[in-house]
């Protein structure tokens, strides 16, 4: 069951954008979501900062509702699933993941995928540095590719974790998680908590929905 | 004191006679009591000799017990432990130490250990300790965070804490405390002195020195009676109708400020912030160019060799001006300092004494001092101070820090990196402190629980490491997170810096990070006193080249948003209500009239028994200007707690803002002010529910959480020039505060960040006294026509909290994306 999502039709496909932080493109049962990060706290644990430990298990429980409440045949991750080198929050993912085997994973590597290959393979990963499934190109960081050079493929992407700046009278201002969409490429929120948010500076060609809450809005 | 039966004490009495001195008469008194072995508080200001006052007995003890071989050269060891709150500090100290055992030819080796010492130096030190060794607080504890650091301290005889004043009322004051319960219990004889200038406090000042197993028997505190006569005067604008409203740079005055350079042999110029203090150093030079050269700048961001060439070029009498920050606040003497320039409010009396102080040096010469106001309203400041500062009242209390858990955690870190610490031996040694008398078992028990298993019970898939047992004693085994954490103590979180370079590699100074990446290459800005180009930036390092063009931005140094002291407020209050009835004299007064007049006529000039609340609306919305005259920090307990009280009433969103005379409301919707005053708006029952609630409606705690983050080891800023290695350790204190908040509520550093928005920001007692006096006063609501003299500086201030009692959704439906700015 899918609630509380915007609908958005982009280069002539409908996406769902879900307030948990990830895109659903019904038409080809996929789900795209991007930087999890998984592994964070432990990594932070492991090396003497005490990150309470439930963030990870957080991270994992929100994975396992949407794929329990969206049922895609497709996951596929724009880059950083894992956050750092090997740590047993691996295996915890691992182990989530072989109960749900029919669902397909892809993961295109970010800059924080530094594990060894093998491991995805075991894990049933498949691994891409970019994926093409037209009319989309997917990539971690939209900054080293252009659309041009990709025959003109629109580009959905991660990395950089995106927040858009909202201000009201009073001098009041906000600011949310967000999706962006401009000319060339598009850009999804992390998905992970614990992870920080860069403001990015729309114009005003571009679409952007952020997410309040259990909400998401369109804010132009 | 029988001089014939003390050789020291004689050597030492030739050594003043040589030099046709006299030992003040305080001076002999604190000799007398450290040598009949007690500890204690001088009470002295800067320049009045209170070096030599513990350095002599120091040296009169040595010889004493050694009359006939102090003069041979041995490995006596640490004899005596000097702790000043400033780098900058200690080589001074370490000259005027060494001058003496030079003449009386004595072998000893004095030493720094300060951040800003070179690691080889450090290295040599390890290997054999100094006779005598200069540090700060942070320095000391990286000494305990040495494996084997108790044999450093197995000579060690006394610790003078200098400038305790200046450390008293903060973290680093708490570090000092933690410092000395260790070297006590090492040591159990050490004698122990404290130097502070006069702060309201004394008597706790030495309390928190000694520590609460101390017999106050064994201790004294000793004034120096040091008579200084002070001279305050201001600089007045010429035509006040023209003096801005709000502002704090104040170069409108500086062609007033001219005459008094030129007129003085040497000039120190206070000013408040460090970009302030570019500022005006350009600005004197653009008025006046043939000033270049024997002007310089001087703050804390600049290379240690740029600030020690000003110090030795003031000392040696060269410097026409020199334009400062509270980096030169403190210190020893420059003697041909004649006068003392301050722009801008300094917030406090002693402050303002203590900057006076830095001119005039010779006991019983004038301390000269002008006052600059930035802006009109700080006219009616000036004439407070003045009356303040030559009636001798109103010296300010410093409040030691209490039981903070941020600073023990990482004291516990440092003890289980160096030689690993029991638990129970060591807290009765951290119980015995002044700021921890107070913690118990479930306290500790807690910080114990948080650094070795990370705050919860470890699981399967837990890796948690930090501290772990061994034996019974508690030990950091990881090299890495020993070498992270030596390289992260000390309690002021500041933010990452870069250090600026010439292109040649000369150093310039540092500049936190994000003012660097607001710049592209080629933009051009002022630092060091220098209109400078970005040419690149490497690392953690940004490479500049001379530009010559003077429309350059200036670094906007965060902080510098000091409150008014209790007691100036009270002195402000006072002032106003003389300017109203007409009974004072003052010139600051009579020159601000007209400005008063404005105010009057427009709204009205509120006194001391009347609470005036202007009401104004405008393009922003509806605006509620409130001016209880209390100071920043009340204000800010104030304005959220009337905020929140008002947000009961309906659902509305506020952003407010403040300063030391009052505090705005401004909402987008219109506020119920009326219904507010009726249902007891300023009452002080349910205080502390009432702030309680406010305070998660608020980002205070939030923001207080970001020191307590990185004292307390969450937040690592990186090995200096290898940031990459620790980039996915990179996090920051609003996500912590965030998933602590959501997971673990009751950790107790999250606890501590609502306990320090209280009682440092929203100190509760103050905030109850305003209250009760704001009761007493009659409320004098007015309908404004536009923004008035007292309220147009809080309403064009950026910065500003928030409070809602509207739902997100309600609040993003009336908001608008910020679009990109087109340039």
């Amino acid at each position: 069951m899918i609630s509380n999502a915007s609908t958005f039709n982009l280069c002539g496909n409908r996406f769902w954008l879900l307030p948990e932080r990830a895109i659903y493109w019904k038409k080809k049962e996929t789900l795209f979501i991007a930087d999890l990060h998984i592994g964070k706290s432990a990594h932070f644990r492991k090396h003497g900062i005490a990150v309470p430990k439930q963030v990870g298990r957080s991270n994992l429980n929100r994975l396992e509702q949407l794929i329990e409440d969206i049922k895609p045949e497709h996951l596929i991750i724009l880059g950083d699933l894992f956050h750092s080198d090997i740590n047993k929050e691996w295996q915890q993912f691992i182990d989530w993941r072989k109960r749900y085997r029919q669902l397909q994973i892809s993961l295109v590597v970010g800059n924080h995928d530094i594990l060894k290959v093998e491991r995805y393979h075991t894990g049933l990963i498949n691994i891409f540095k970019k994926m093409k499934l037209e009319p989309f190109l997917l990539v971690h960081d939209k900054s080293n590719y252009s659309s041009a050079d990709e025959q003109g493929l629109y580009i959905l992407s991660g990395h950089i974790h995106p927040a858009a700046k909202l201000n009201g009278k009073g001098r009041q201002a906000m600011k949310f998680p967000c999706f962006y969409f401009g000319q060339q490429y598009g850009i999804l929120p992390a998905f992970g908590t614990f992870t920080g948010t860069h403001i990015i500076s729309p114009t005003e060609k571009d679409k952007v929905f952020i997410v309040v809450e259990d909400k998401v809005f369109s804010v132009n | 004191m029988n001089s014939t039966e003390q050789p020291g004490l004689q050597r030492i009495e030739n050594w003043f006679q040589a030099r046709q001195w006299q030992p003040f008469d305080y001076q002999r008194e604190v000799w007398q009591a450290y040598l009949s072995g007690k500890n204690g508080l001088l009470n002295a200001p800067t320049g009045s000799g209170k070096t030599y006052a513990l350095w002599m007995p120091v040296l009169i003890n040595w010889i004493n017990e050694h009359p006939n071989t102090y003069k041979e050269l041995a490995d006596n060891g640490l004899q005596l432990l000097w702790v000043t709150p400033l780098r900058a500090l200690a080589r001074d100290i370490e000259q005027a130490l060494q001058k003496v055992v030079d003449e009386l030819e004595i072998p000893w080796q004095i030493a720094r250990r300060t951040g800003d010492v070179s690691s080889y130096k450090k290295q040599k030190m390890k290997e054999q300790m100094p006779e005598v060794l200069i540090t700060t607080p942070e320095s000391l504890h990286i000494l305990m965070a040495q494996k084997g650091y108790k044999n450093y301290f197995s000579d060690l005889e006394a610790v003078v804490i200098d400038e305790w004043h200046e450390l008293l009322g903060s973290k680093r004051g708490t570090q000092t405390e933690l410092g000395l319960s260790r070297l006590k219990h090492l040591r159990p004889k050490l004698n122990i002195w404290g130097i502070s200038a006069t702060i309201g406090n004394l008597r706790e000042a030495k309390q928190v020195l000694l520590g609460v197993n101390d017999d106050p028997e064994n201790a004294v505190i000793i004034k120096a009676n040091v008579e200084k006569n002070l001279e305050v005067q201001s600089v007045l604008p010429e035509d006040v109708e023209k003096f801005p409203w709000s502002g704090h740079l104040g170069t409108k005055l500086l062609p007033k400020v001219l005459p008094i350079i030129e007129e003085n042999r040497s000039t120190l110029i206070f000013t408040n912030t460090r970009s302030q203090s570019e500022v005006w150093f350009q600005q004197l030079l653009e008025a006046k160019p043939e000033l270049a050269g024997t002007i310089a700048l001087h703050h804390g961001s600049l290379s240690k060799k740029i600030r020690r060439w000003v110090e030795q070029s003031l000392h040696e009498g060269k410097l026409k001006a020199v334009v400062c920050t509270s980096s030169l606040d403190l210190g020893v003497d420059f003697a041909p300092v004649e006068t003392v320039i301050q722009i801008g409010s300094p917030k406090g009396v002693a402050r303002f004494m203590q900057r006076a102080g830095r001119s005039g040096h010779q006991p019983g010469a004038t301390s000269r001092i002008y006052f600059v106001p930035t802006n009109a309203l700080e006219l009616i400041e000036a004439a407070a101070l003045k009356t303040a500062a030559t009636q001798q009242i109103a010296i300010e209390d410093r409040e030691p820090v209490v039981k903070p858990y941020d600073v023990l955690t990482q004291y516990l870190i440092t003890l289980a990196v160096s030689d690993g610490f029991s638990p129970n031996t060591l807290y009765e040694e951290v119980t015995s402190t002044f700021a921890y008398q107070t913690l118990n078992r479930k306290e500790w028990n807690w910080i114990m629980n948080f650094i070795t298993t990370g705050g919860q019970s470890l699981t399967a898939y837990d890796e948690y490491s930090k501290v772990v047992e061994d034996d019974g004693r508690y030990k950091v085994t990881d090299r890495k997170i020993k070498r992270r954490h030596r390289m992260s103590i000390g309690t002021i979180a500041s933010d990452t810096m870069m250090s600026v370079k010439y292109l040649n590699g000369a150093h310039l100074g540092s500049i936190e990070e994000w003012f660097i990446a607001s710049l592209n290459k080629g933009d051009t800005f002022w630092f060091a006193g220098k209109s400078l180009e970005l040419v690149r930036t490497k690392q953690m390092t940004a490479y500049v080249r001379r530009a010559h063009t003077t429309k350059a931005k200036v670094p906007s140094w965060m902080g510098g948003r000091m409150s008014l002291s209790s007691n100036m407020s009270e002195l402000l209050r006072h002032k106003l209500h003389e300017a109203i009835e007409g009974s004072a004299d003052d010139i600051e007064l009579q020159t601000i009239q007209p400005i008063l007049d404005v105010q009057h006529n427009w709204s009205t000039l509120p006194d001391e028994d009347e609470l005036l609340i202007e009401q104004t609306t405008s393009k922003e919305g509806h605006h509620l200007f409130f001016f209880p005259f209390e100071g920043r920090y009340v204000h800010e307990g104030i304005s959220a707690l009337v905020a929140y009280r008002i947000s009961q009433l309906k659902p509305i969103t506020f952003s407010i803002a403040m300063n030391d005379y009052g505090f705005e409301l401004l909402s987008d919707k219109k506020i119920p002010i009326k219904k507010a005053l009726t249902n007891d708006l300023f009452s002080d029952k349910k205080l502390v529910e009432d702030i309680f609630s406010s305070l998660n409606d608020t980002e205070l705690a939030k923001r207080r959480f970001r020191g307590i983050c990185h004292i307390a080891g969450l937040i690592f800023k990186g090995f200096p020039g290898q940031r990459k290695a620790s980039r996915h350790l990179q996090s920051s204190s609003s996500m912590f505060f965030d998933v602590f908040d959501q997971y673990e509520p009751d950790n107790l550093l999250l606890q501590q960040a609502y306990d320090e928005v209280l009682s440092y920001q929203l100190d509760e007692v103050r905030l109850r006294k305003a209250l009760r006096r704001i009761q007493s006063q009659t409320i004098n609501l007015k309908n404004t026509e536009r923004f008035t003299p007292l309220a147009f500086p809080i309403m064009v201030d950026r910065l500003r909290e928030r409070l809602s009692s509207e739902s997100l959704t309600d609040r993003v439906q009336r908001m608008q994306l910020q679009l990109e700015k087109h340039t």
